[in-house]
């Protein structure tokens, strides 16, 4: 049971995303649209976990994860994005981020539930 | 001190050891000689001077009593030759000093005598003894000696220096003898630690320790030997799964240079030159952008946090797949790695290299199949519903242009019949694409985009795109050719399926198992059904043959119900009986003109009819001739034999007409050359009952005569019979016919031998 704050500009995905948080047990705190909401709702609800995806409009995630490792440098951030990003991943993953989850998200596979479980599990024990 | 001590070598901890005791218990020893020394001397130094005591006493108490002071003096001299006393002197009972006497050679420094009557007292360097004389029971004088300690201490003195002498004397004795105890307890464990470090140094299993005495030094290297025969078998195991193993296996060092190489796989996978110090790059080939990426990764892979969630990261592995030329061979790696942890650090990288070229292209095979049959399927669709005649002109068009198009590409300017060749590849693709043969419209329309890059490509490029999409094309209409003679065996002029049933075909295909082309093209023809009027039209020319070669007015074949579906296999189980039942109808059941008009009728007609419902089938062939005549077919019985005039009386007019599908009746007197061949209507009884059907009469003279074939298709009987029948394969299928649902047939050999033989 953790504090969480999903950030997606699609606002299916982020309902998804929230669904498949929900079930296992988790609190989601807010739905941010793009990076500024992002560090907005950070600051606002300071959550144990937040999800970042990476292609976002008025601010990316990218901008979105510095800004809130620089106002609270033990933030938990996972990022969400497809691999074929791998620089942009290496990226977030050297500024600070936590660990990454592979897009497309597939709820329906329980395989990529599991991972994405074990992604967040061990996000919030870091 | 003591951590230091614990690494010297074990020969000199023994060394040391062996000097420490024996050092030690000679020094105890030679203490414990002072010490007995030390304590028991003032023991004997008292023995001695109440020895000598006595000698005094015994000498001067008479004189003493007599007042002899020369006896005294001469009797107390006696003490002088006993060279430690120093001093004796004899006193009064009342403590002056009666005589005396002093070695005279030491006089220095005498401490005085502290006076008592009798007793002792140990100084250090001397004891003073007093002792009272007695003479006659009565006391005369007390005698005093003063002893010098000086020669104990001398003789303790010389204890120390002999035992310190045989101290030292005793050392290199004690060196030799304990280098000689040493070699003989060492040896064995010096070779078992060279042994030892050998074997961890080079990672040599096979060397095994020298054989021992069998003390305990020499079950350890007994143990030591069953360790290393057991670790070598392991190793040897370990290296023979390796080598033998499909993947490349290596492991790296975190800095990204190779560590060590573990299966033989490496050096088929990676054309590579091992002499040299094997880099990741060099291995894979790999270009800059993968390399920047595969550092980031390797500095992120240092890190706990990261190795803490390896398996997620491991996807961003900048070598996931590679496509690489070695050894003369194209080949796609995928790569695998995981990390090696010691104490919370990564030691090491192990890498797994699979070679999954085989699997891409099997893969991709498989897939091009599934392709391949779809587009078998997208053109048989596109026959479907198709007029044939329509698809021929259609094919015919596209060869022509076919061959106007190779034709082009043999003439170096194509500007002069370029216009008319877009022009009709432009109609054939909107053709093709209307028909249904997808493939063959985008083949077509690739054409045209050669065509219309004509002027920007330079003259020998365009001609080899455009040759290429020619043979493409043509192949794809030959194809398509093939196809359609598969399909249209017997000259169809048009094909229908059910679409529902098509459509689940397709998805099979797409997503089930292979299947052969000859199934398929059996499964497409299992599902072909044409509408009854399209059957008819061979019977339309039978009659039109007819008309024309015997010259009676017979209207044109009127069909029921044209548009019902009829599977192929029913019409060709059906076949035979209804071209004999037309030619009955035309040529016994319509009457010839003449007679027709006398009875005031206009031209014959003959009507064919097909009904279904869930259960039964029926084709019925009505003419509007004559009819028949039971009492004459009764009559004519009775005349060839076939039944007794009792028996003949008591039928019914019906059951009289029937008597017709009896064997060996024939009515007609005028063989005619298209019926009565021998096979009259008894023969189409015969085939109806075999095949699990029935043949009806319905007629009325004057007026007409309906015959209906009838066929239950709940009778499992009739699609093997048709299959069993008609396949030209001639081979038995124990299945039934998809529209027959399933049903399961069990017939006895004999029945089957006895339906396949006709």
């Amino acid at each position: 049971m953790a504090r969480m704050l999903v950030v997606d500009d699609s606002d299916y995905l982020a309902k998804a995303t929230k669904q498949f948080l929900e079930t296992n047990g988790h609190e989601v705190l807010a739905l941010g649209k793009d990076g500024n909401e992002g560090v907005d709702f950070y600051k606002k609800y300071h959550p144990d976990l937040t999800l970042l995806d990476i292609t976002m409009p008025n601010k990316d995630g990218r901008d979105c994860l510095s800004e809130i490792l620089a106002y609270d440098e033990n933030a938990r951030v996972l990022v969400v994005s497809a691999v074929r990003d791998s620089d942009i991943i290496m990226e977030c993953l050297e500024t600070g981020a936590k660990g990454y989850v592979e897009k497309p998200l597939k709820f329906r596979d329980e395989e990529f539930c599991q991972n994405f479980r074990e992604t967040i599990q061990s996000a919030l024990e870091d | 001190m003591m951590v230091r001590l614990q690494h010297i070598s074990f020969q000199q901890k023994l060394l040391g050891t062996i000097f420490a005791v024996t050092g030690l218990s000679l020094v105890i020893m030679a203490l414990s000689f002072i010490a007995y020394e030390y304590f028991t001397f003032r023991h004997r130094a008292l023995t001695t001077i109440s020895g000598l005591a006595q000698v005094v006493r015994l000498n001067s108490h008479t004189a003493l009593a007599a007042g002899d002071t020369v006896g005294v003096n001469n009797s107390i001299a006696v003490l002088g030759g006993v060279p430690a006393v120093q001093q004796v002197s004899i006193h009064t009972s009342t403590g002056n000093i009666f005589a005396t006497y002093q070695r005279t050679q030491d006089n220095e420094d005498v401490p005085a005598v502290e006076f008592r009557s009798e007793g002792y007292e140990f100084h250090s360097d001397y004891a003073d003894y007093f002792e009272p004389i007695s003479y006659g029971g009565e006391v005369v004088g007390t005698l005093f000696i003063r002893y010098r300690l000086d020669a104990t201490t001398t003789r303790l003195q010389n204890y120390g220096l002999i035992g310190l002498v045989v101290i030292i004397a005793g050392f290199p004795f004690l060196f030799l003898f304990s280098n000689l105890l040493k070699k003989a307890l060492c040896r064995p464990l010096v070779e078992l630690a060279a042994v030892s470090r050998r074997v961890s140094e080079t990672g040599d299993y096979s060397v095994r320790f020298p054989e021992q005495v069998k003390d305990e030094i020499g079950h350890l290297v007994d143990g030591f030997n069953y360790m290393l025969t057991e670790v070598e078998k392991r190793e040897m195991d370990l290296v023979n799964m390796l080598e033998n193993l499909e993947e490349g296996v290596l492991s790296m060092n975190p800095d990204g240079t190779i560590h060590a190489v573990h299966s033989r796989q490496v050096q088929e996978l990676f054309d590579y030159d091992w002499g040299e110090t094997p880099t990741i790059q060099a291995l894979f080939g790999a270009d800059d952008k993968q390399m920047s990426l595969f550092h980031r990764w390797l500095k992120l892979a240092r890190q706990p946090r990261f190795l803490k969630n390896w398996k997620s990261h491991e996807k961003l592995n900048p070598f996931r797949e590679i496509n690489k030329e070695s050894n003369g061979k194209k080949r796609i790696l995928t790569t695998s790695w995981r990390p090696v942890i010691v104490d919370g650090q990564l030691r090491q990288i192990m890498l797994l290299t699979k070679d999954i070229t085989e699997q891409r292209r099997s893969r991709e095979v498989l897939a091009e199949t599934r392709r391949e049959q779809e587009a078998l399927l997208e053109r048989v669709l596109a026959f479907v519903g198709n007029e044939k005649s329509e698809v021929q002109g259609f094919l015919d068009g596209a060869y022509k242009l076919v061959k106007q198009m190779t034709a082009m590409t043999s003439f170096a300017d194509l500007r002069g019949e370029l216009l008319e060749t877009k022009r009709d590849l432009h109609t054939l693709k909107g053709n093709a694409g209307t028909i249904g043969f997808n493939k063959l419209s985008t083949i077509a329309g690739e054409l045209e985009d050669v065509l219309e890059a004509n002027n920007k490509l330079d003259p020998t490029r365009r001609f080899a795109a455009w040759q290429v999409k020619i043979a493409v094309f043509q192949a794809e209409l030959q194809r398509i050719v093939r196809l359609q003679n598969k399909l249209f065996p017997d000259g169809d002029d048009r094909m229908y399926i059910d679409r529902q049933r098509y459509d689940a075909l397709l998805q099979d295909l797409k997503t089930g198992d292979l299947m052969v082309l000859d199934d398929i093209f059996k499964t497409v023809r299992s599902l072909d059904a044409q509408p009854f009027g399209h059957y008819c039209r061979k019977y339309q020319r039978l009659l039109t043959n007819y008309r024309s070669r015997f010259q009676k007015t017979i209207n044109d074949l009127v069909v029921e119900t044209p548009e019902s579906l009829v599977h192929r296999d029913i019409m060709y189980l059906l076949e035979p009986s209804i071209i004999h039942l037309m030619r009955n109808a035309m040529d016994h059941g319509i009457e010839s003109d003449a007679e027709r008009q006398r009875n005031g009728k206009g031209a014959g007609t003959v009507r064919i009819g097909f009904h279904q419902n869930e259960d039964l089938l029926r084709i019925s062939i009505t003419d509007d001739g004559k009819g028949i005549d039971g009492e004459k077919i009764a009559e004519m019985a009775v005349k060839k034999g076939l039944i007794s005039a009792e028996a003949v009386s008591e039928l019914s007019s019906r059951e009289k007409v029937e008597l017709i599908l009896r064997p060996g009746l024939t009515t007609n007197e005028k063989v005619s050359s298209i019926s009565g061949r021998g096979i009259g209507m008894d023969a189409v009884t015969a085939y109806m009952e075999k095949i699990g059907g029935s043949l009806e009469i319905f007629t009325r003279i004057g007026k007409g005569t309906r015959m209906t074939l009838r066929l239950p298709l709940s009778n499992g009987h009739l699609m093997l019979a048709a299959r069993s029948g008609l396949d030209d394969t001639g081979e038995t299928e124990a299945t039934i016919g998809q529209w027959a649902e399933q049903e399961t047939v069990s017939l006895s050999a004999e029945a089957l031998r006895s339906i396949s033989e006709e």
